[in-house]
């Protein structure tokens, strides 16, 4: 080896591999470095219960309590969300509050539509449902939530009174799912 | 190789080089450091989170059994110094039993999530110069991270107490070991005004 160099090869390797383990374990470790660049995770959960929380106390809630935090949710109103009823008719029939049914879930809440929502009503965690005229009408709306990414949800404890259900007003789960 | 010392004349770049590498890793850190407030000691937005969820889990559920009538059910299902059903003491030692009206919205907002939960009851005595508590629900001592609920019920004179509802609150609930007193005088129209706390906790 002449002897004519400050550093060998291996120093470089060394020198490097430090820079590189450094480099990686910082991003790595603190996550929200990339915080400017990318979508941020703290978002989702606030949209999640701003979501649930316009669902339960206004949209979908009982038009003599809108407003109120009471949770509990109209029959017909909910059912007509659900089901795509068009929102005029909605808000003609039943004095709804919501200005955009499940099929349009980005409006309803003013989410930018880059965002995921997944909205569902459950009882022991089985998406519940509805009877109508024309059969019964699952509460859910939007796609299933994908396996790679952080999701953040939202519940809330509301009851429907179906007036045809013997048992009286039940108890469901309210959840919104946001990625 | 470090016994030969000729002159050499890369030997102020490698030093510059490696200056500059310090240099950059240094920077990184600081940087790393400044731009994020998280330490091991920092509270966590995802328990923030879960807090936030229990209470508002609590707060619905007071609010939508409140507004249904369960809520009042619940607190007239007592019967003999106890609440109907409860094994021993006063109240619940668990999920109240399936005849209690409050089971179904209990076991939905907490029993599925394996959540435990107090649920006090708070009423005026000695004519509103102290205050008494009984309990319905008593899972344990809730945890820092606890969070609470609660709403304010009235119960009139014409109730109707026990577990078939066989006594009326005016007439039999003092006799009858009901665990409030009349707020005032006899209690035939508005019988007392008690509060329903819920504490919830993730185990």
């Amino acid at each position: 080896m002449s002897g004519d160099r400050a550093q060998t090869v291996l120093d470089f390797v060394v020198g490097m591999s430090v820079f590189l383990v450094a480099v990686g374990f910082t991003f790595a470790f603190v996550p929200s470095l990339l915080e400017p660049y990318a979508v941020g995770e703290g978002a989702t959960v606030i949209v999640a219960e701003r979501g649930a929380a316009r669902l339960a106390e206004s949209s979908l809630a009982e038009p003599s309590v809108a407003g109120g935090t009471t949770a509990t949710l109209s029959h017909a109103c909910t059912l007509a969300f659900f089901d795509g009823t068009d929102p005029d008719a909605a808000a003609d029939e039943s004095d709804c509050a919501w200005t955009a049914n499940a099929d349009d879930l980005h409006a309803e809440l003013g989410v930018d539509d880059l965002r995921g929502l997944n909205l569902t009503v459950t009882q022991h965690g089985a998406i519940e449902t509805l009877n109508s005229t024309d059969g019964p009408v699952a509460m859910r709306a939007g796609p299933a939530p994908p396996g790679g990414t952080s999701v953040s949800s939202a519940s809330r404890i509301v009851t429907i009174d179906d007036p045809e259900d013997p048992r009286g007003p039940e108890t469901y789960r309210l959840t919104l799912r946001v990625w | 190789m470090f016994v030969e010392h000729l002159p050499d004349d890369r030997g102020q770049a490698h030093t510059l080089e490696a200056f500059t590498a310090a240099l950059l890793l240094v920077t990184g850190l600081i940087f790393a450091t400044q731009a994020t407030a998280v330490t091991p000691l920092s509270a966590s937005t995802s328990n923030q989170h879960v807090e936030n969820q229990a209470g508002i889990a609590a707060q619905d559920l007071l609010s939508t059994t409140d507004a249904s009538g369960d809520l009042e059910a619940a607190l007239l299902y007592y019967d003999n110094g106890s609440f109907v059903g409860a094994a021993n003491g006063e109240g619940y030692a668990g999920m109240p039993p399936e005849s209690h009206p409050l089971h179904d919205p209990l076991t939905e907002a907490f029993g599925d999530r394996q959540i435990a939960f107090d649920i006090d009851v708070y009423y005026p005595e000695d004519g509103g110069n102290e205050t008494g508590d009984v309990s319905m629900v008593d899972m344990g001592s809730p945890t820092d991270n606890a969070a609470t609920a609660s709403v304010r019920v009235a119960l009139y004179g014409d109730d109707r107490f026990g577990a078939d509802d066989q006594h009326v609150l005016s007439t039999d609930g003092p006799g009858r070991g009901y665990f409030a007193d009349p707020a005032d005088g006899d209690g035939e129209v508005l019988y007392t005004v008690v509060e329903v706390r819920i504490t919830a906790w993730q185990m």
